[in-house]
């Protein structure tokens, strides 16, 4: 995402800190998070995660994409009570459903976004590659991965340029151009740059060849070791997550069985769990 | 080092043969030069003696061949990527990595070479190279002749005994091509062979001690560098001498402000970096072809986007013929050709695109005269794609030049051009100046400069 | 399938390899281009950047047609989409036996070599990849049912983009072809 932005390099020393994370602690971090957020109902867990996943976001400095994808957020939840709105004028069975009930997607989903992005914020192409040599895949699965974030930023430069270049041309592309000729804008925008794409992998292929990546004996310099951060960083995350689910709360039931086959009444709703 | 005996080579799917008979024989410690015009067959060649072809290139191969004293086809893949070294023209596009220090280990690494192995292998290169400071920084900050240097070291720490070299100079400034000499120049005492593939020949004479000159997928003729002046004309040859520049440099406020696009007391600076440009005025004058000259970094590029209303001045004002006018209309009235031509053809037929180039003018364009000004005749029905590179950065100028502009602003058109093209190239400018245009050539090939330019501009 | 056959599913030249590379990452920056310029979430956007990918997918099916292109493919913009953008990793399962049932129905039908088998692959590809997210959604999303509706509205008229990009794809192979890009 650093890398997608174009931005400059996140020089705070939490950043920093989170970029030299060995990316497997990322990856089996995320995942552990992504699994227990499926399975977890407790609202005061989730708010936990949220809090948690938060502070880390927060302390990477980037608060403005933060408050545009909180209101994003906000703006999807707002969107959903009105399409619920919209519902319960056709099935009346669904007034059941609770305000907690509408607000726990959005509690899974917070520690979520707030993980992946401070993992993607604090990610750099180049330890991004690094990290792929460490992981010692296979040729068939490192060969495409390099060559796509190898890919990355000479691409957005390309963007960049054909944008000057369509601009010379009295060519706009905005959405203003796409929504008046999406087939015309499409085209310009897609021919190039695919044409670009399989020039590029063309020389790239070659260059791989030559330097024989993927084939021989494999990599002999990059060894497999965690260090104290990496550690560190996954028994914090791995704790946070024991707490989340040991914490005492209440048991939000799905949507599903609480809105349309249980019946209306005082001690259902407050099984549903509203607080 | 390399023995090729009546050797043939057909790409797959493709019906002409791009190699025809070619025999050639280097000696180890041999330097020569591989040359002639655009699409004769130089860069198969060059895949040949990789063993690009015929291990990554399919197609039928015929004849013998024999690199370092083995049969090209009995030497594996593997082995001959550790005999033979290739440079590419532009180094970029060999690039695996994003960093120098990564972009050095790759092919080491991969050849299982261990960390000690590695450092001792590349520290000596480093150090020759002088990219030392370099190590640790980002490939794409670096100049061309810096990212020319990494990818060089890249090859040599595998101990290459041959050296192939495309087109090496194609994006280099004066400075840089004498350091590559001086690079090249030491390798080959220390035994090296060294291809080079170039259609720049003045830098070479002091190194090559053969030259080849092919044709239609042959070679047609072999001899000393100084042969090489009498071979000029027919195959279409760059200048064999050094080119000093012999235009005047144009002196701030010389020009008249009334007549060409002028800059007055710009300031431009990119964010959070130190200031391009402080309170710069000059003028590019109308009627007149200009080179822009100067070093990577001066601020070429960026006077061609602020001339174009690409990038908006910090303070200051632009004038076309002594009128302030606003970035849009000067985009309208202004064209901007870049050297990734892959970006700037966008139809389906070179005809369609020289129609959509035209866009809204009046003036009704001959599609045929057009094309034949060009030497581009016969192309009409053509994918703008599917020509060569030399074809499609004339189309790009040629489609460029429909727009009349009041400003044109060429960067680096003779990349890789023979000099048959860098001919066309200049004639076409000249005939653009004397429709009234302002002509501005970013470049730094002395041998354009003074073949078509009325002024020097070194920022 | 012969041991032959097999074996070869796990052979791949570097250019097929550098192919799929390129384009996983080509598709997704340019998905997200599309919806930078159409300014996140509308209906044109959605449409187009499902025409986009999915014509862009055909078109590397006529680059790579070979069986196993497309479990690459997942697997490839699920590592990209993990490393750049922090997700994806949770969902690459179903999208990998999504890919893997459209791959073994592709290669009962005949292979990638007809072209009306890649538009039925990516087809239905696209449906099963949508039907995972939409089981995955359910599970984020189950007590909010109203919201998984109108996630599974906007998914389903996705999908129409998707069905467009079949057409469009097609006729970016035959411009490519002309380009001589695209060989057979």
């Amino acid at each position: 995402m650093l890398a997608l932005s174009g931005a400059k390099i996140n020089n705070r020393r939490f950043s920093k800190w989170m970029g030299q994370l060995d990316i497997r602690v990322k990856v089996l971090t995320l995942f552990s998070l992504s699994l227990s957020l499926i399975f977890l109902t407790n609202p005061i867990g989730l708010i936990f995660l949220g809090v948690l996943s938060t502070i880390c976001l927060f302390s990477l400095g980037k608060h403005r994409m933060m408050a545009v994808i909180y209101l994003l957020l906000i703006a999807t939840w707002l969107f959903s009570q009105g399409f619920t709105w919209v519902l319960i004028q056709f099935i009346p069975t669904m007034k059941e459903q609770t305000i907690i009930q509408t607000i726990i997607p959005f509690l899974r989903m917070w520690p979520l976004i707030n993980m992946a992005l401070t993992v993607s914020l604090s990610m750099e192409i180049g330890n991004a590659l690094m990290a792929l040599k460490k992981m010692c895949l296979p040729r068939i699965i490192y060969l495409p991965i390099m060559v796509a974030l190898r890919f990355i930023p000479g691409f957005l430069n390309d963007v960049k340029q054909l944008r000057d270049c369509l601009l010379i041309r009295g060519i706009t592309l905005n959405f203003y151009a796409l929504l008046r000729r999406p087939n015309r804008t499409l085209r310009l925008l897609l021919v190039p740059m695919v044409i670009r794409a399989l020039r590029l992998a063309d020389e790239l292929a070659i260059a791989a060849e030559l330097k024989r990546v993927g084939y021989g004996e494999g990599i002999k310099t990059e060894k497999i070791c965690f260090r104290w951060s990496d550690s560190t960083f996954f028994v914090a995350a791995m704790l946070a997550l024991v707490i989340a689910w040991n914490i005492p709360g209440a048991k939000v039931e799905s949507g599903m069985l609480s809105s349309i086959h249980k019946p209306a009444s005082p001690q259902a709703e407050l099984e549903s769990g509203q607080q | 080092m390399i023995h090729f005996d009546n050797v043939s080579y057909n790409y797959p799917y493709q019906p002409e043969t791009a190699l025809k008979n070619i025999n050639l024989h280097v000696k180890p410690g041999e330097a020569i030069l591989i040359t002639g015009r655009s699409g004769c067959g130089k860069s198969t060649l060059g895949r040949l003696i990789n063993g690009l072809i015929p291990a990554y290139f399919a197609g039928t191969l015929s004849g013998d061949t024999q690199i370092d004293g083995i049969d090209g086809r009995e030497h594996s893949f593997h082995d001959l990527t550790g005999i033979v070294g290739s440079l590419f023209q532009d180094p970029e596009q060999q690039f695996l990595s994003t960093t120098v220090n990564d972009e050095l280990r790759t092919a080491l690494e991969w050849r299982g070479y261990t960390n000690q192995q590695i450092n001792a292998a590349l520290d000596p290169i480093v150090e020759q190279l002088g990219l030392q400071p370099k190590r640790g920084s980002s490939l794409f900050t670096l100049s061309e002749g810096e990212k020319q240097k990494v990818a060089l070291a890249s090859v040599l720490a595998l101990k290459p005994k041959i050296l192939i070299l495309d087109e090496p100079t194609a994006n280099l400034d004066t400075e840089s091509t004498q350091e590559l000499l001086s690079i090249l120049s030491t390798l080959k005492q220390g035994g090296m062979t060294i291809i080079i593939f170039d259609h720049r020949l003045y830098w070479l004479q002091t190194l090559v001690d053969h030259v080849y000159l092919m044709e239609n997928g042959t070679i047609t003729e072999t001899g000393l560098f100084t042969d090489l002046e009498k071979f000029r004309h027919s195959f279409g040859l760059r200048s064999t001498q050094y080119s000093k520049i012999t235009v005047p440099q144009l002196i701030i406020g010389q020009m008249s402000q009334s007549h060409g696009l002028s800059f007055d007391a710009l300031s431009f600076a990119y964010n959070g970096e130190s200031p391009l440009f402080n309170n710069f005025s000059g003028t590019l004058p109308r009627g007149k072809v200009v080179a822009i000259c100067g070093k990577n970094g001066q601020g070429k590029t960026t006077l061609a986007r602020l001339s174009m209303g690409l990038e908006k001045p910090a303070s200051g004002e632009i004038l076309l013929h002594g009128v302030s006018i606003s970035a849009q209309k000067r985009l309208q009235q202004s064209s901007l050709v870049l050297q990734n031509t892959e970006l700037q053809l966008y139809m389906r037929s070179v005809t369609e695109e020289l129609q959509s180039s035209a866009g809204k003018a009046e003036n009704t364009i001959d599609i045929n005269s057009i094309l034949s000004n060009f030497r581009l005749s016969g192309l009409q029905q053509r994918h703008p794609q599917s020509l060569s590179g030399g074809q499609r950065q004339r189309l790009v100028i040629a489609c460029a030049l429909q727009k009349r502009p009041a400003v044109l602003i060429l960067d680096e058109p003779t990349s890789g051009l023979d000099g048959h093209n860098m001919e066309l190239l200049g004639q076409r400018v000249r005939a653009e100046a004397a429709r009234g245009a302002a002509v501005a050539l970013i470049t730094h090939d002395h041998e354009l400069i003074n073949y078509c330019c009325d002024y020097v501009w070194t920022l | 399938m012969t041991k032959a056959d097999f074996k070869s599913l796990f052979h791949w030249k570097t250019e097929e390899l550098v192919l799929i590379g390129t384009f996983a990452a080509l598709i997704k920056m340019v998905t997200l281009l599309v919806a930078l310029l159409g300014g996140g979430m509308n209906p044109l956007t959605l449409l187009l950047k499902n025409i986009v990918a999915t014509s862009m997918l055909v078109v590397l099916f006529h680059k790579v047609p070979r069986t196993g292109v497309l479990v690459l493919y997942v697997l490839q913009q699920a590592i990209i989409m993990m490393m750049l953008m922090g997700s994806g990793m949770i969902i690459l399962p179903g999208y990998l036996i999504a890919a893997l049932i459209a791959e073994t129905i592709a290669w009962i039908i005949g292979g990638y070599r007809n072209t009306l088998v890649i538009l039925f692959t990516v087809g239905f590809y696209d449906l099963a990849s949508r039907s995972v997210s939409m089981g995955m959604s359910w599970l984020f999303m189950r007590e909010n049912l109203t919201l998984f509706f109108a996630a599974l509205g906007i998914v389903g008229f996705g999908y129409i983009g998707c069905l467009i990009g079949l057409g469009t794809g097609l006729k970016f192979v035959k411009e490519f072809r002309h380009a001589g890009f695209i060989r057979r």
